[in-house]
């Protein structure tokens, strides 16, 4: 078996939560599905390049739900890269209202730049269909660091700030400042080192530049396994099974923000649509095809929809706009 | 095979110098306004800020913009005798490269004005028509004696590679009117 | 030896009619897309990952690595032919390869191309499987104030051998610098230059940015001038290498597998800085009669260049396979590959499935050797391409960098984009300024700057990181040794420069 098999745990422990969470859902979209929408191709958008975490979703998905047979039309996906995603939600809000044909990748990082206010939309313009996986961040510190724990590396935060600096690409520097909040540190004053993702920050931390860096838990899996890396916390209620890490919520910090990742369509989508993609990536989430891609790729399915998922991103939106108020200072 | 450039190839060649090195300040100038307007970061980073490399680059466009104008303005053009006097070899080498004939304005607007409408047409035409129409009207003004060959070798390129691209490579190319 | 039995088992694994097929499709699908403007390695490898889904993992890995080094093969083509790079590491091919063709030697330079691109990828395979522990230390002893230093030294190094005057070369690196600028703040996130275009706050894609400076001016003025018939220079090529051609190249191959391999090892540098680096490298210790060729057809500056740019792609697999660390957008795909078959590079790599990385590894030499069989035969039929009558020819190239542009985005901007710096490029280019300096200050001073602002937020805003720190001090005593001494002494010699 070369396959580790922690990943696989993660997702069996999330699809646990997920179904915990969507009791009250499941009934309701099935009349409206068996209409016969959709009659043509709808285009899935990944509002970013090839190769990239959306673009291999939007794939991914596509090629899973016609395996599956749950859609039978073609599923064409088209890059629209730009800005984060921000160039196609003003296109998806400005162009496509009312469109059934189109559907777009998108996640946290959608809260995080209407935050920043890199973008006038947020998930409140257009029409949320679902979520379909989560990851959840972790704060990680080389074998060899000085930090044994959260709390040390915290406290030599609030004592010395610049001489701490933390490796965060700029969407995880907001969880990280909420936990130093928590901490009664001052988050204006941590020294992040903006990178871009867990590959330069894993060279970072090897070579010593940083001691302290936070991303999701698959950008750092080979060298958490490996023992290069140490696992400080995770950023979760529930421990991952198979990876000796405390929880943010064991070590008393209120902070369990995930990086969701879902889908998307125009504003005033019709409601036919949305309960055919609803049920579809419903269906799509407790397939085997998709729980062997999810494993591959180390994803954790976390399906939402409706008013689970509505309330999941206010509360996503509310934590990250304090987060982003907390680095600013404002 | 090159002759001493001719009094009137030195005037207008500085005239063009001085063109140049005035365009080049003017970017600079637009550029250091803009470099300002680069908004403060929300939290300070320590070291060099967001500024520092625009402003450098800014700055530095405009002195060398306001330099090739002056040196334009004064300095003398030289034959390959006297590069070779003052035995700099690259100077040399470039007089002596094969002759770049000047490029006619006429040509010029024509190549650009099609350029430009090409890039216009591309997604509401589609590629297939958008394309062969642009090649078909480029070449044809190149080389008018042989349109026929032209608009065979237009339609044929965009249509194969139109199929390449979408039926093979799955990259959607715009449909346009045909879609 | 251990590693040299397992690599032979590999190969006996991967020797198989089918595996061989799989490795010739790859090969052949990747050099036709690399040979597509705008459509590099990044875009073939994510563009065919479909079509392997359902296949063997070894064959599918098989395939993809094959379409990797095909794709890094074809974009040198056009690069050559028509000065019009699919990406950023062949642009420097096209600094001397497309003058090669100029002056009828595009058959040499496509073969030496070939064989650098054989020799640099095969020899940093067995660097990879025999000195890979050694080499993973290497790689992580770098950190960000080693980088800058490291970029300093490049950027000073290219820069000071630049020929024609002094003062166009340095506009031109600082409009490279200019549109290297424009984006979003690599460590503050703030605009910089956008204009308020959400568009540009990705910064200008420098592919494109290639694409546009290299070759839109130069399609312009030749529709320009109405050029009807092929010029006479162009019209007879030589096909293949002369005795000269091969003595002339042997030693930039040498000097490029260790450049290309070792800039490889450092992820985020990548082939970009390898090959970039081994160009100048070959421009300073060429003899001075053959370091006045170089921009005219030198082909050492070819042979270098591209022996680098795969020897990199094998340096690159190191911190990849050994600690999952992806060097470059392309081998992040590549690690995505494997993961998706159930491959987990990392330090547990080679003892959780042996069989699977040797035979990929094995596959990497089968995959060079193919490449070089299918292409050294294919350089007197790419040659013909430069017999198309010269309207067909660059109203071609002008259209293949539309659907170039057009696939970074999907969207009118990317096309905006080039017209608008493509004409820069061609008012630039007729005004007598150089546009090389402009490509490698646009890759090299944002990665320059990045890793010079990293440092400094890391020492907490104290600049003596760089002399204090050990490998940092080292490589600006060299660079001071190897770039500032000389130029101080050839400034008091010749006083009068401009």
């Amino acid at each position: 078996m070369r396959k580790h098999t922690l990943a696989a745990v993660v997702s069996a422990t999330a699809l646990t939560l997920a179904a915990c969470g969507s009791d009250g859902a499941d009934s309701g979209a099935d009349d409206a599905a068996a209409g016969d929408y959709p009659k043509g191709p709808v285009k899935v958008i990944a509002p970013a390049d090839p190769g990239s975490g959306w673009d291999l979703t939007a794939r991914a998905v596509a090629a899973d739900l016609a395996k599956e047979k749950i859609v039978t039309t073609p599923l064409p996906v088209e890059n629209k890269p730009g800005a984060v995603g921000t160039v196609f939600l003003a296109d998806m809000v400005e162009q496509q209202k009312g469109k059934d044909d189109v559907i777009a990748v998108t996640s946290m990082a959608m809260n995080v730049n209407t935050a920043m206010g890199q973008t006038p939309y947020s998930y409140k313009d257009v029409t949320m269909i679902a979520a379909l996986s989560a990851e959840h961040f972790i704060v990680v510190t080389p074998k060899d660091s000085p930090y044994q724990d959260l709390d040390s590396a915290l406290k030599a935060i609030a004592d010395d700030p610049g001489s701490v600096p933390v490796g965060a690409a700029t969407d995880d520097q907001f969880p990280f400042s909420l936990i130093v909040n928590e901490a009664e540190g001052d988050p204006t004053t941590i020294n992040y080192v903006t990178y871009e993702g867990g590959g330069e920050q894993s060279t970072a931390l090897l070579a010593g530049d940083v001691q302290l860096a936070i991303a999701g838990v698959s950008e750092f899996l080979p060298l958490l396994e490996s023992g290069e890396l140490r696992p400080l916390a995770v950023l979760a209620e529930e421990p991952i099974e198979g990876l000796d890490a405390p929880t943010t919520a064991e070590l008393g910090y209120d902070v369990t923000i995930a990086n969701w990742r879902g889908f998307y369509g125009p504003p005033e989508m019709p409601e036919e649509a949305v309960a055919f993609w609803q049920d579809a990536i419903e269906q799509l989430s407790t397939s085997e095809s998709w729980k062997a891609t999810a494993e591959k790729n180390q994803w954790t399915t976390q399906f939402m929809k409706g008013e689970d998922l509505t309330s999941y991103l206010d509360k996503t939106q509310q934590q990250v706009d304090e987060g982003y108020a907390l680095v600013s200072g404002g | 095979m090159s002759t001493a450039p001719t009094a009137t190839t030195v005037a207008s060649r500085r005239r063009t110098e001085r063109l140049a090195g005035a365009a080049v300040a003017a970017a600079g100038a637009v550029l250091l306004v803009a470099a300002f307007a680069i908004p403060e970061p929300v939290r300070q980073s320590p070291g060099l800020g967001p500024r520092v490399l625009p402003l450098v680059v800014s700055v530095g466009l405009l002195l060398c913009g306001v330099l090739l104008v002056l040196t334009a303005t004064r300095r003398h053009d030289e034959g390959v005798e006297e590069a070779l006097l003052r035995e700099d070899d690259d100077a040399v080498m470039e007089l002596l490269d094969p002759d770049e004939p000047p490029v006619p304005l006429r040509g010029l607007l024509v190549v650009l004005a099609l350029l430009v409408a090409y890039a216009l047409v591309f997604i509401p035409l589609g590629f297939v028509l958008s394309t062969t129409l642009f090649l078909g009207t480029i070449t044809t003004f190149v080389d008018p004696r042989r349109w026929i060959r032209n608009w065979v070798f237009a339609a044929a390129l965009s249509g194969a590679v139109y199929l390449l691209f979408t039926e093979v490579l799955a990259v959607v190319l715009p449909a346009g009117l045909l879609g | 030896m251990d590693a040299l039995q397992s690599l032979l088992t590999g190969l006996a694994a991967a020797v198989t009619p089918v595996n061989l097929m799989w490795v010739f499709v790859g090969v052949l699908v990747g050099t036709v897309v690399g040979v597509l403007p705008g459509l590099g390695p990044i875009t073939a490898i994510a563009l065919l990952i479909p079509l392997t889904f359902g296949m063997e993992p070894t064959s599918g890995l098989i395939l993809l690595c094959g379409i990797y080094y095909g794709a890094m093969y074809g974009g040198s083509i056009t690069s050559i032919l028509i000065r019009t790079p699919g990406e950023v590491a062949s642009a420097v091919t096209a600094l001397e390869g497309y003058e090669m063709a100029r002056r009828g030697h595009a058959g040499p330079a496509l073969a030496t191309a070939a064989v650098g691109s054989f020799i640099g990828g095969s020899i940093a395979v067995l660097g990879l499987v025999f000195l890979s522990p050694v080499l993973v230390e290497l790689a992580t002893a770098f950190g960000a104030a080693e980088y800058a230093a490291l970029l300093l030294g490049a950027l000073l190094l290219t820069s000071t051998l630049m020929t024609g005057s002094r003062l166009k070369a340095l506009v031109s690196i600082l409009v490279g610098m200019a549109l290297g600028v424009v984006g979003l703040d690599p460590q503050d996130t703030v605009p910089r230059w956008t204009f308020g275009s959400l568009e540009l706050s990705d910064g200008l894609n420098i592919a494109l940015i290639a694409m546009a400076l290299f070759a839109v001016p130069e399609a312009i003025r030749h529709l320009a001038l109405r050029e009807r018939d092929v010029p006479e220079r162009l019209s007879t090529q030589r096909a293949w290498m002369s005795r000269e051609d091969l003595r002339l190249s042997a030693a930039p191959y040498a000097r490029g597998t260790l450049i290309g391999f070792m800039a490889g090892l450092l992820p985020g540098l990548g082939p970009t800085l390898g090959s970039f680096a081994s160009y100048a490298v070959e421009k300073k210790v060429a003899l001075p009669e053959r370091r006045k060729l170089f921009g005219r057809g030198a082909i050492e500056g070819v042979a270098g260049p591209e022996t680098a740019n795969n020897a990199g792609v094998g340096g690159a697999m190191v911190p990849m396979l050994a600690l999952a660390i992806p060097g470059s957008a392309t081998t992040a795909l590549l690690l995505f590959v494997f993961q998706m078959y159930g491959l987990q590079p990392g330090p547990q790599l080679f003892t959780r499935s042996p069989d699977l990385v040797w035979t990929i590894i094995a596959s990497m030499v089968i995959g060079n050797a193919m490449l070089l069989v299918l292409n050294l035969p294919m350089v007197r039929i790419f040659v013909q391409l430069l017999r198309v009558p010269p309207p067909l020819l660059y109203a071609g190239v002008l259209a293949f960098t539309f659907i170039g542009a057009y696939a970074l985005t999907f969207s009118f901007y990317s096309l905006l984009v080039l017209l608008v710096i493509g004409l820069i490029g061609y008012a630039l280019q007729e005004t007598g300024f150089p546009l090389t300096p402009a490509i490698l200050a646009a890759v090299l001073l944002p990665l320059l700057e990045l890793n010079l602002r990293r440092a400094l937020v890391i020492s907490d805003g104290d600049w003596s990181t760089f002399v204090t720190r050990p490998i940092s001090a080292t490589i600006l005593a060299l660079v001071v040794a190897a770039v500032v001494v000389p130029l101080l002494l050839a400034t008091r010699r010749k006083p009068a420069i401009e």
